[in-house]
């Protein structure tokens, strides 16, 4: 569904993705691992050309990604983006946060936007809340928000960027438990996370990132108990 | 003719200075930043009695025929658009990247993050600016008294020339000066409480 082929994009001087190739099948829960600065964000936003890639190619549904205006709201009409730090919009209530994008994108009418969005509230468990402003609600639920406003254009793929980073401890099972679902209902999923019991027990493949390259791949019984590279023993090493 | 004065100048104002905000904020374009950030020097850096020389005065002379009334609005909306537009450009710029991004990631155009999710909240940021300087616009319209046009200044001037009384019609123009501004400051501060939750 989603190929990278050698993809590089550098920051003035410093190279933060070196060469970086990365398929992810239908269905598929690929989750992003690795130092901060390790260049998984960047190569979360070089997807969805939040950031311009310097050199490589990105494929989706065997087309080519041309990185005209165009071309890429083609592709972020099907490719969903939750952040770290939510970005909902503060004017909007939660319902009408999930609602605009169908509306302005899509051309949904009020109506029918609106009792979609109140669908998708209703799966990350805040239907209550539909009514209430951003500033209103908890960080986890601000961004299982964000969450149903990706969902609500039926997005092919959802990238998710450590979205849990923000998060007081004690909000994260909430927004961890949204994603299994939706990873469970058969969503295609690229997630960069630093929630390792999420890495371990929901995806199907987990790529550990260091140094602005993909170091090593695999399941994730293989790469957290049998890990090869020496970096990414140092990695799990440091974090359990 | 005050009132009118300044309904006209801050309807025009807001207008042109939206059009100025948008030209100095629009990403893909330079030249259009350059235009906007050059009337802007040119209309604030210039004092607004002088403008309203030129237009009362230039406009015949190059073959306009204005009316008073014509020629000093135009002179109060060039002038006001000038401040707006920055106004509404340190708003705009104001509101977080993130908004941008999240906006962009649901495919909108320019245009659709421009008015869907920017400007309703750089809207808001503005209020506190916008009436200050819609106060300070309806004192500024008593500078047109000075080429003749008949508002408040220029109808006490001649209440004055019948009365001799120059304290005590001074003192009651200001006090209807006041009586427009007043209002104007409250009605501010409540869309201030009504937009702005104290969240």
């Amino acid at each position: 569904m989603l190929r990278i082929e050698g993809m590089s994009k550098s920051f003035g001087t410093l190279e933060v993705l070196k060469d970086v190739s990365l398929h992810v099948h239908k269905g598929e829960v690929v989750v992003i691992i690795g130092r901060s600065g390790s260049g998984k964000s960047t190569l979360l936003r070089c997807v969805n050309g939040l950031e311009p890639i310097d050199s490589g190619s990105i494929w989706f549904e065997s087309r080519q990604v041309i990185r005209t205006p165009r071309d890429l709201r083609d592709l972020r009409k099907q490719v969903g983006f939750v952040f770290q730090n939510f970005n909902l919009f503060p004017h909007l209530t939660a319902l009408q946060n999930v609602a605009l994008g169908p509306r302005v994108v899509k051309r949904v009418p009020k109506r029918e936007a609106e009792s979609r969005a109140m669908e998708e509230l209703s799966r990350v468990g805040l239907a209550d809340k539909c009514d209430s402003c951003p500033a209103n609600l908890s960080g986890g639920q601000q961004q299982r928000v964000a969450i149903a406003r990706g969902l609500a254009m039926d997005p092919k793929l959802m990238l998710f960027d450590e979205v849990t980073s923000a998060l007081d401890p004690e909000l994260i099972g909430e927004v961890l438990k949204v994603m299994e679902d939706l990873a469970n209902s058969g969503m295609t999923m690229l997630s960069v996370t630093h929630e390792m019991g999420f890495a371990r027990h929901v995806a199907d493949r987990v790529v550990f990132m260091h140094g602005g390259r993909i170091e090593e791949e695999g399941p994730p019984d293989q790469v957290f108990d049998h890990p090869e590279s020496p970096n990414l023993r140092q990695f799990i090493g440091a974090i359990l | 003719m005050t009132l009118m004065l300044t309904a006209i100048t801050a309807f025009g104002g807001l207008v042109f200075g939206l059009v100025l905000g948008l030209l100095k904020t629009f990403p893909h374009s330079k030249i259009a930043n350059a235009i906007g950030a050059l009337y802007t020097y040119v209309f604030r850096g210039t004092p607004l009695l002088l403008q309203i020389f030129i237009f009362y005065f230039g406009l015949p002379i190059l073959g306009f025929d204005t009316s008073p009334l014509q020629s000093v609005s135009i002179a109060l909306v060039a002038y006001s658009s000038a401040y707006i537009g920055e106004i509404l450009r340190g708003s705009i710029q104001s509101i977080d990247k993130g908004q941008w991004e999240a906006s962009a990631s649901l495919a909108f155009t320019y245009w659709q993050q421009m008015r869907r999710v920017i400007l309703p909240q750089a809207f808001k940021i503005s209020i506190p600016p916008l009436v200050g300087f819609l106060v300070s616009i309806i004192k500024g319209t008593s500078l047109t008294s000075i080429v003749g046009y008949i508002e408040l200044t220029k109808s006490g001037t001649i209440v004055l020339q019948a009365t001799y009384q120059p304290f005590l019609v001074y003192a009651i123009v200001c006090l209807f000066y006041f009586a427009l501004c007043y209002p104007l400051s409250l009605l501010g501060s409540r869309l201030e409480r009504r937009f702005i939750p104290s969240a």
